[in-house]
């Protein structure tokens, strides 16, 4: 075909340009997430719902902002994004029990605490999912406090992760339209 | 523009900008504008401690209450309100010379602190989507999740004070929180009866 | 090889949707007004509606109107055609410029 001759003409040079501007809007979209989580001081400071446990609130796809300052003490009420350290799947819950834990210390400013969460969607709390050793959750399995929402918006990522042929189907159809482009 | 191609993708980028800018002003004027609720009532009666052996040899305090609601959440229904998350909370200290479990078997070890540590729970809580059903009164309600004393006693803990609590979870946002009533005075914990 | 080759042009022609400069720089600047204006009214007439959806709606209406109206090659998109000249045998400008 005539565009896969003009395709084969653009030589290493291009190509290598065209490869290194992908890299460098990566690197600065990388950069970017990370002064986020810095900011917000919590690895993930934007998380996609994946479960229907907090409905009609949170559906799933829907985006959630968090915080984890350690100055900040978990109140009752808070929804809480937390992994346990048998699983890596993050949930998001709210918390439903505080109490002050004196024997540890979280942070130098605020002691840790015994937290239970339930989605507000279950019948039952968390506790059959903290496991037989775990009784309670630590200020050290939560990944942050929802601060704010964005609805919709992640849903993209949940449709990508469960349909992985959409992924190639994507980035197939990417690769045609660079085809298909006089530049 | 020279392609239709091009415009499709220009079209949708600016849009998506101005998405952006139109949903970041909804949130910020929600959050410069947040409704506050007229205080109302909150009366707890029927406190009832009892011993209950959930676990196997590890006896355990508990407690079930009853209350009296009376409080209009109407005014917290925005354009920008998606659900109103309602919870009776129960919060403590604990008494003096108190035992505490460790974290990681629950059993107490007599340890004792100068500091007393505080209790928060969650007693009794409601999902409101719509502005109607944002007027509770509820007389008797009977609490949802029981008053577990974590390997320690309700009597002799200091008075506890009840308080209902609201959440609102915006369309697009930050989400907010606030009191809606408290228990007037601080609530003693009376003797535990056997169930 | 024939059939790709058409196929390709075909396609690429109906992706290209040519319209006249003039048109261009028109709709581009179009674009930009309507977004800010729709965006401003959305959120004017949702807030003074107090409802959410009316805002969506409105600015919906906009990013649709603009799809239809200005992606597509309309023949009012192609009112200044570039006036190319008409095309003159070679022999006869060389002999002209001697």
């Amino acid at each position: 075909m005539d565009s896969l001759k003009g395709l084969a003409k653009m030589g290493v040079r291009q190509l290598l340009l065209q490869a290194l501007t992908f890299a460098s809007v990566l690197a600065s979209g990388l950069m970017m997430w990370k002064t986020l989580g810095l900011l917000c001081n919590t690895e993930s400071p934007i998380v996609v719902v994946l479960s229907g446990s907090m409905e009609p609130a949170f559906q799933r796809g829907d985006l959630l902002f968090l915080t984890n300052f350690p100055n900040e003490k978990f109140e009752v009420g808070d929804i809480t994004v937390y992994k346990l350290p048998h699983q890596g799947i993050p949930i998001v819950h709210r918390v439903i029990e505080a109490h002050d834990d004196f024997s540890e210390t979280f942070s130098s400013t605020v002691l840790d605490q015994f937290l239970l969460t339930k989605g507000d969607n279950n019948s039952e709390d968390d506790k059959v999912l903290y496991g037989s050793k775990m009784k309670w959750l630590k200020r050290s399995n939560v990944i942050g406090r929802v601060r704010g929402f964005l609805p919709y918006v992640g849903y993209v990522t949940i449709v990508l992760n469960d349909f992985p042929q959409l992924k190639y189907a994507l980035l197939g159809g990417l690769g045609l339209l660079a085809l298909f482009q006089k530049e | 523009m020279h392609s239709s191609w091009n415009r499709v993708s220009t079209i949708f980028s600016h849009a998506s900008t101005a998405l952006m800018v139109l949903l970041g002003l909804v949130a910020a004027t929600s959050y410069l504008t947040l409704p506050s609720v007229e205080p109302g009532n909150i009366e707890i009666k029927n406190v009832h401690v009892y011993v209950s052996l959930l676990e196997a040899y590890k006896p355990n305090e508990a407690a079930s209450l009853r209350f009296d609601l009376d409080v209009d959440l109407r005014p917290l229904f925005t354009w920008n309100t998606k659900q109103l998350f309602v919870y009776l909370v129960v919060d403590y200290l604990d008494g003096p010379n108190t035992t505490l479990p460790s974290s990681s078997t629950g059993a107490g070890e007599g340890l004792v602190y100068s500091k007393r540590p505080g209790n928060e729970i969650v007693v009794w809580d409601r999902i409101v989507t719509r502005e109607r059903e944002a007027r509770l009164r509820i007389e008797a309600g009977k609490t949802k999740y029981t008053l577990r004393a974590v390997g320690k006693k309700f009597f002799g803990a200091e008075p506890f004070r009840a308080r209902l609590m609201y959440n609102i979870m915006p369309w697009v946002g930050i989400l907010s929180y606030g009191t809606a009533a408290e228990s007037k005075t601080a609530m003693d914990w009376p003797r535990p009866k056997s169930v | 090889m024939d059939l790709l080759n058409t196929v390709e042009r075909v396609v690429r022609r109906t992706l290209e949707g040519k319209i006249d400069f003039v048109a261009q720089t028109q709709v581009e600047i179009i674009t930009y007004v309507v977004l800010s204006i729709a965006t401003v009214v959305a959120f004017l007439a949702g807030y003074i509606a107090a409802d959410l959806r009316i805002s969506l709606a409105i600015f919906g209406v906009a990013v649709l109107g603009l799809l239809v109206l200005f992606v597509p090659p309309w023949p009012y998109l192609n009112l200044h055609p570039v006036p190319w000249r008409a095309p003159v045998a070679p022999s006869l400008e060389f002999s002209k410029a001697e």
